[in-house]
């Protein structure tokens, strides 16, 4: 990719320094209270057999049901308190029922007791205003071990936590008889059962929001376990402060959004993973009395009770623990080091929008908290790179496309190009092949182009000009150049990356290639040359210096071609990758220049549609009158000839202030400020192009037979398929325009 | 002068200036203290994970900001390095662990580290 990342201090977020950073992360946050082990409602994996973060839960609608089931009230002989519930086989868990206190219907039933269907079990109605009357039947079962609002509910009411889904989704040993089943398995056995009985009231069809592993798709399993936290409320505070204030800036600013979004919903974070590989969590149980010592290294004796046995704690961290400290871990810390202080903080933070909750809060929290500063000033996210169908590219889907292989067959520079072409920070963008080949054949333009120039300088020794032997043509392409550098660097550092490599793909391949060099031609042949060596030496000193600044601003977006070209026009310099950046310059600033050449533009292109109208051989020169009102106008006719004369394939130019003594048959075009008259006898050959329209005129007859003829055949019609015969009458419609044309120049011509 | 070859070839070209430039020491931020830094962390990719096309448009957009700021002059350093990748590795692991008929359990701690 031409990556110019310092590969010596290629780090690694398990090696010893970043090992040695997440130990003293934890410790230090440990003691200051904000990493604590507790009982917690965690998301579980049931697939991959580990607690999962918030951040990794992604949720999907999902058809489902409400199964309304119906409590029976203790006591009271066909009462029943009826709760609908998405997932019954969670009804072993229940330890609760709870109403809205407000909600009229059940203020009676408060405080009664109610038989848990099947099972021997009965469990309270309590009043808790978390409930939403409105929703369902008003009456909610409470699981505190399976579901995150009912283990608040819980907390609130000390109700006591009963799992009854194991680790691998099987139904433990307090689900009774349902016992070793899976939980889906189970949630149909206990709903045949429950109908059985009479208890399940009716199933309503339901959507609702289920939450998945981002990895692998499971529905996750909300349980209670012994997790270890880290504790948000306060260290989130900075983090957010400092995008409101300015010290962290997030582009595209919508992100800002979806940042508060998490900021202010912040939940304490889930660290410890049931997995082996990863930086283990540096708590250790006394064997003994089974306190909790947390250390860098493992205790030699208990603190409590002289033991000196102890066992780690299997799990580890989650492995943005250890990525969230990467702004500084990477440069030294926790030891001060000379590069701490130099590169911390960082500048700016380039990353895909997907992993702002993973990784870019938690690198800014984690900066506020333990650098007291922010890691970056700034973040710049950038979107997917989708399919040509708009689609993410997957390895189910098989629809990815290996960068590698782009490479392999067009180079990176191309594939650069590609990438950052109309890339906008925050959107996703689409891969076509067609942009790739695109972006080669402007590497082929620039090459081509750059090989031409240095074969017209050959061995000559180029010197600069004076400012007076600088021709229109120069002054307005060093002008363009000059702009060019301004637009970009205010681009550049408005992290416009896109809107920048278009304006240099555009001078580069429109005004230099297509214009300029086409321009300087004729001043740099070899018998321009001998006639006028000052003109020729300001042509070839401008094609030089305005390739090399452009060389230079192209180099970031494609550094390859750019250094190869440059070393090879500038063989004293070493590289233009440590070559500085162009700057703007008063002194090549050129308005009347620039007046000049778009005024020879113009005209050139309108001549260029004219011939091509009449089919005019590019060997055929013609005399030319252009007539313009304004005296600065026909200053700037006169002073650009030079530069449009050959490219207008004019033999020589008379610049009027009026339209008096112009041949009657004189093609007319208006143009900016100007009216441009071509005599039509010096276009074309009167006898050869009548011969040519008749011609034409006879083609078009026959065609135009052929297809009436089609189109009035009852056969045709009523057989062709209905596209044929559409084609058709385009066709039809087409050959009377065209013969429409044709007619109309040949009345003009006899 | 020196010539450019007839044909733009970037295989030509690519893995001879890559060289030339890691071989310089370009890459490394400048050793003149008194220019003012200028500090890109790359978001480190999984250890097990395969270059794929979002990483690519990750790199370009990283390295043409750093190479713009180092023509302008400042003292750049772009900071590589690799993620552990906790959950990644260990599924992709056990999955070739099974493969070969070994069960993750059955190696012990220490085992399947290794």
């Amino acid at each position: 990719m031409g990556s110019s990342a310092d590969w010596s201090r290629e780090r690694f977020t398990m090696d010893k320094g970043c090992s040695e950073a997440v130990l003293s992360v934890f410790c230090k946050l440990y003691e200051d209270k904000k990493i604590y082990k507790g009982s917690r409602i965690i998301n579980w994996c049931p697939v991959c057999r580990t607690s999962i973060s918030d951040a990794e839960v992604e949720y999907e609608e999902q058809d489902g049901f409400f199964w309304h089931i119906n409590y029976p009230v203790v006591g009271e002989e066909g009462r029943f308190v009826e709760i609908a519930t998405t997932r019954p086989e969670t009804l072993f868990g229940d330890t609760a029922v709870a109403v809205n206190p407000e909600d009229d219907r059940y203020k009676d039933i408060v405080g009664k007791t109610l038989k848990l269907p099947c099972t021997d079990r009965e469990i309270p109605v309590i009043a808790d205003s978390y409930v939403d009357p409105e929703f369902g039947t008003g009456c909610v079962k409470i699981t505190p071990a399976h579901d995150p609002n009912d283990f608040e509910v819980g907390k609130r009411h000390h109700l006591e936590e009963v799992v009854v889904i194991n680790d691998d989704a099987t139904m433990n040993e307090n689900a009774g008889k349902y016992a070793g089943m899976d939980r889906y398995e189970c949630r149909e056995a206990l709903l045949s059962d429950l109908k059985a009985q009479g208890l399940l009231v009716k199933t309503v069809p339901h959507t609702h929001n289920v939450g998945t592993h981002d990895r692998c798709g499971t529905t996750v399993e909300p349980m209670v376990k012994a997790q270890w936290f880290v504790k948000m409320d306060e260290l989130i505070k900075p983090a957010a402060e400092g995008v409101k204030n300015g010290e962290v800036t997030l582009l595209p600013k919508r992100m800002e959004k979806t940042y508060f979004n998490w900021t202010d919903n912040i939940r304490d974070w889930c660290i410890s993973r049931q997995l082996w590989w990863g930086h283990r969590i540096p708590a250790y149980y006394c064997d003994d009395c089974g306190e909790i010592v947390v250390a860098k290294e493992a205790p030699t004796v208990c603190p409590k009770c002289g033991g000196i046995h102890f066992t780690q704690d299997p799990d580890t961290l989650d492995t943005w623990f250890s990525s969230a400290l990467w702004p500084f871990s990477t440069m030294g810390w926790p030891k001060d080091t000379e590069d701490l202080k130099t590169f911390y903080p960082n500048d700016v933070l380039v990353t895909g929008y997907d992993i702002i909750f993973f990784w870019v809060i938690r690198m800014i929290f984690s900066g506020y908290e333990h650098m007291g500063r922010a890691p970056f000033h700034t973040v710049l996210f950038h979107g997917l790179v989708r399919d040509d169908q708009g689609r993410k590219m997957s390895k189910s889907l098989g629809n990815g496309i290996d960068p590698l292989e782009v490479i392999d067959k067009y180079g990176a520079d191309a594939l650069r190009l590609t990438l950052v072409t109309g890339n906008a920070p925050g959107n996703d963008m689409r891969f076509y092949w067609e942009k790739v080949e695109a972006s080669r054949n402007f590497a082929n333009k620039v090459w081509n182009a750059s090989r031409f120039i240095m074969m017209n300088l050959g061995d000559e020794t180029v010197t600069e000009p004076d400012a007076k032997d600088l021709r229109p043509a120069d002054k307005w392409i060093l002008s363009l150049v000059n702009a060019l550098t301004r637009e970009m660097t205010v681009n550049m550092e408005k992290f416009e990356l896109g809107v920048a490599v278009q304006k240099v793909y555009d001078f580069i391949w429109e005004e230099f290639c297509d214009w300029y060099i086409e321009i300087a031609k004729t001043r740099t042949s070899a018998d321009a040359k001998e006639k006028d060596p000052s003109s020729a030496n300001a042509a070839l000193w401008t094609l030089k210096t305005v390739l090399t600044q452009a060389l230079k601003l192209l180099h970031p977006f494609m550094p390859f071609i750019t250094e190869e070209i440059y070393c090879t026009l500038n063989p004293e310099e070493p590289s233009i990758m440590i070559a500085s950046f162009p700057e703007y310059r008063d002194d090549w600033n050129f308005p009347a220049e620039e007046r000049t050449l778009s005024y020879a533009k113009e005209l050139v292109k309108a001549v260029r549609v004219l011939r091509n109208e009449r089919n005019v051989p590019p060997q055929k020169r013609s005399h030319m009158i252009v007539v313009a009102e304004k005296e600065e106008v026909r200053t700037a006719f006169e002073e650009g000839k030079e530069a449009y004369l050959r490219l207008a394939f004019a033999s020589d130019v008379e610049i009027k202030a009026e339209a008096a003594g112009i041949p009657e048959d004189a093609v007319s075009v208006v143009i900016r400020d100007a009216v441009l008259y071509i005599p039509m006898k010096e276009l074309v050959d009167e006898k050869k192009e009548i011969e040519r329209l008749q011609k034409e005129k006879e083609r078009l007859t026959k065609e135009l037979a052929r297809s009436n003829g089609m189109l009035k055949n009852e056969k045709f019609l009523s057989k062709a398929p209905a596209e044929k015969i559409a084609e058709e009458k385009a066709k039809l419609s087409q050959y009377e325009e065209m013969m429409a044309k044709v007619e109309e120049q040949l009345n003009k011509l006899s | 002068m020196k010539e450019l070859a007839k044909t733009y070839d970037p295989k030509g070209i690519e893995d001879r200036l890559y060289e030339k430039w890691e071989e310089k020491g370009y890459f490394k931020p400048d050793p003149d203290k008194s220019k003012k830094p200028f500090t890109i962390v790359m978001p480190p990719p999984n250890i097990t994970g395969q270059l794929h096309m979002g990483h690519a448009l990750d790199n370009t957009l990283q390295d043409i900001l750093i190479r713009y700021k180092r023509m302008k002059g400042y003292r750049t350093l772009w900071q590589p390095g690799t993620d552990h990748a906790a959950i990644s590795t260990e599924v992709k692991v056990i999955e070739s662990l099974k493969e070969k008929g070994i069960e993750k359990d059955s190696l012990g701690r220490e085992g399947f580290l290794e």
